[in-house]
């Protein structure tokens, strides 16, 4: 039953795909609707009876692919359905009739292959899907009509693929020592070994690149920044979350020790601070959003270093909400501006798409009934000492870098007319954050939220007067290698030193 | 690009032997070595002789361009549905038509439909990217 | 420098995998399916395990292929001539 979540939009793509053939491209559109929306269907019956797993074809858990649904992956299952919901309702009519089916297949595609590598227990059947995923959204990345579209997805095919061919050694290597695929009999069959280290440190390194943490986040802003604004609300929402449940799997899988913890930990947190730091120092709107992506799966890969997988799965759903709607509201004002320039924006005539923007600025700082504030609230539990400090820094200073983006975008611009679909459906995703929040914990903490917005507001009026927006960072640009070869070069080399101190680390 | 007289003769005659070649793999391919990958490739090499003996402009007119993608969606959807149909009897992927003697072509169940669909889904999305790249470097 | 640099990683990749144990472990799946090869019920094993066992893994293999076609067909193809 639960392989049928990944089988209807497999279908839709497949059918889509012969629409042109048969002159029936009109229907495209429809069919894509259908194919996206169909796995609501089944969710019902999968939540009805939750903690439930399968094996598919029938056969014994040895020889076959193990699915299952517990309470691990519920947030990332429904966190793909609700964005790619609106992403659909987005979509539609949104590329030009020439691309429009080619571009419909590959986010049923995206779709399908995203929610099979959710819903699977198999590290084969993992990769094998969530290469799905990635590979599609090349293409995706690619059909931008921004200038340096293509080279941002060139850049992220090639580290996608390396860390893919870096990650499937190391399921090999599982392989050949434990025996099976399957995570729940490698868990019980599992004798720690040096080879098992060695792929261990392989498979998170290779997931680490493909989530974008810092140091790894390079291919992440370009590919990220240059999108369509659906695409990009896709790939921050929904694709970087799919190695991340890889990590999940593993740390559920393995016994990791202080030993493998403390660089995760350590990369999580260096990756909450660059992210935001980047972020503020951005002029572009959809770079400022990327380099927060960086930030905010720092904390996804927090929740996995603190062994608290639980809480990485809540911060998930809670980005991927959040962020979608960020992406897909300040990507509509940039399209209907013809620009990304923050100065340039401005959402004053358009009172839905701030308080959108408003309300989703609110949650992803953390403040309370937002649904950002309960993924926090779980992340903190584990925290100690300093480092609870330095996790309240990161939601200050990711207050302050939206506090900076709605500043800009507050600014009296001109006035432009944007379709209410569009409108409408930013505003929804910012009320299914707060109502979300409200569900999932409804708990508000007025004293400290204040505090922490003034002291943001404080903190932004101070870096302002100091003139650190002005700055323009040509050094960190990728136009500072003179070839796309010696940019390769560089961060494969910048690749291979990470690899090698989790190797060392983790042996 | 056309290549000489002897070439196109050769290939002429060899390609109905690999596509007989991959259908004997596609079918057999429970049975004996063989399977659905291997037969996609071959069927897709095939054609591929063809376009590099004959030039991509007379091949399109026999297989048409329409005609690949629609042999590739339709085969995908087509493993989509087999497995999908399985849940009717039990579960998803799950072999239902299973029987016959142990060796002979019905013993496969599900599994030779598979291949099959496996095979033209492969062969097919070969020639189609095949075809994708000479109609783009033959665009000026 | 910059030789000196990948050659020392590249040297060091190279110790660590070298010092490695690739001999197979005892049991497991691979065991299964030789086992259970009635199961299935079909000569080949190669395909009894392709087709049937992992038969899922096949249809996303396809599928990836598929995608990479697709995706190859959106830059590369929208130019009619």
């Amino acid at each position: 039953m639960i392989p049928l979540i990944v089988a209807f939009p497999l279908a839709a793509a497949f059918l889509t795909s012969i629409l042109p053939a048969l002159r029936r491209e009109r229907f495209s559109k429809h069919l894509f609707l259908i194919g996206m929306l169909s796995p609501w269907l089944i969710l019902p019956q999968i939540i009805n009876n939750l903690p439930s797993n399968e094996v598919v074809g029938n056969w014994s858990r040895v020889s076959g692919i193990e699915v299952a649904v517990d309470a691990y992956n519920i947030p990332f299952i429904v966190a793909e359905l609700i964005l790619s919901a609106f992403v659909a309702l987005y979509v539609w009519g949104y590329y030009p009739r020439k691309i429009e089916n080619k571009a419909y297949v590959l986010i049923l595609l995206l779709h399908s292959g995203l929610l099979g590598a959710f819903i699977s227990r198999d590290l084969f059947n993992y990769y094998i899907y969530m290469e799905i995923a990635s590979v599609a959204s090349f293409a995706l990345v690619g059909i931008s009509k921004e200038k340096g579209a293509r080279r941002a997805a060139f850049k992220y095919t090639v580290f996608s693929l390396l860390a893919s061919y870096i990650f499937i050694l190391g399921i090999g290597i599982i392989y050949l020592k434990t025996g099976y695929l399957n995570l729940a009999l490698i868990k019980e069959n599992l004798e720690m070994s040096r080879e098992i280290n060695v792929a261990l440190a392989l498979s998170f390194t290779s997931l680490l690149l493909k989530s974008g943490i810092f140091p790894l986040y390079f291919w992440l802003p370009d590919a990220h920044s240059k999108a369509d604004a659906p695409v990009s609300a896709l790939l921050s929402g929904l694709v970087v979350k799919a190695p991340a449940y890889g990590m999940i799997l593993l740390t559920l899988t393995f016994p990791i020790n202080t030993s493998m913890q403390k660089p995760l930990l350590t990369l999580a947190f260096l990756s909450m601070f660059f992210g935001i730091a980047m972020a503020i120092l951005q002029k572009n709107s959809e770079r400022l959003l990327a380099y927060h992506t960086v930030s905010q799966m720092g904390y996804v890969l927090l929740g996995i270093s603190l062994l608290n997988p639980l809480a990485a799965a809540y911060y998930a759903l809670a980005h991927s909400l959040f962020k979608g709607g960020l992406f897909l509201s300040v990507g509509s004002l940039a399209e209907h501006y013809g620009t990304r320039d923050l100065e340039k924006l401005s959402y004053r005539n358009n009172k839905s798409l701030m308080l959108a923007i408003v309300l989703l600025s609110l949650a992803i700082g953390g403040v309370s009934p937002f649904i950002g504030a309960f993924g926090k609230a779980m992340l903190i539990e584990n925290l100690k000492g300093f480092l609870k400090y330095a996790f309240y820094a990161g939601g200050i200073g990711t207050l302050v870098s939206f506090t900076k983006l709605n500043y800009y975008l507050s600014k009296r611009g001109e006035k432009i007319e944007i379709p209410r679909r569009k409108e409408a459906i930013s505003l929804s995703l910012a009320i299914l954050t707060l109502l979300g929040g409200i569900y999932l914990h409804p708990h508000l903490s007025v004293f400290k939220d204040s505090i922490s917005l003034v002291i943001a507001i404080f903190i932004f009026y101070l870096l302002r007067k100091l003139g650190v927006f002005e700055v323009s960072f040509k050094a960190f640009t990728p136009e500072q290698f003179k070839t796309l070869g010696k940019e390769i070069n560089a961060y494969m080399v910048l690749f291979t030193a990470v690899l090698l101190l989790f190797l060392f680390n983790f042996l | 690009m056309k290549m000489s007289l002897i070439v196109r003769t050769t290939t002429k005659l060899i390609s109905p032997f690999l596509v007989a070649y991959s259908a004997y793999l596609m079918l057999y391919g429970h049975l004996s070595p063989g399977g659905g990958f291997q037969a996609g490739v071959i069927l897709a090499v095939s054609i591929i002789l063809l376009i590099t003996s004959h030039g991509y402009n007379r091949v399109r007119k026999t297989f048409k361009f329409w005609e690949v993608q629609l042999i590739e969606g339709i085969s995908g959807g087509f493993l989509v549905l087999l497995a999908t149909a399985g849940v009717v009897f039990g579960g998803f992927f799950y072999n239902f038509l299973r029987g016959g003697e142990l060796g002979s072509l019905i013993s496969g169940g599900i599994i030779p439909l598979f291949n099959i669909g496996v095979a033209l889904k492969v062969g097919a999305a070969f020639t189609f990217m095949f075809y994708i790249l000479l109609r783009w470097v033959e665009r000026d | 420098m910059k030789r000196v640099i990948a050659i020392i990683l590249l040297l060091t990749l190279a110790y660590v995998f070298t010092s490695l144990d690739y001999s197979r472990s005892e049991g497991g799946s691979y065991e299964y399916y030789i086992t259970s090869w009635k199961e299935v019920g079909i000569p080949n094993l190669v395909t009894a395990i392709l087709a049937d066992w992992r038969a899922y893994d096949s249809l996303g293999e396809a599928t990836l292929l598929f995608t990479a076609i697709a995706g190859f067909y959106l830059l590369l193809g929208g130019k009619k001539k």
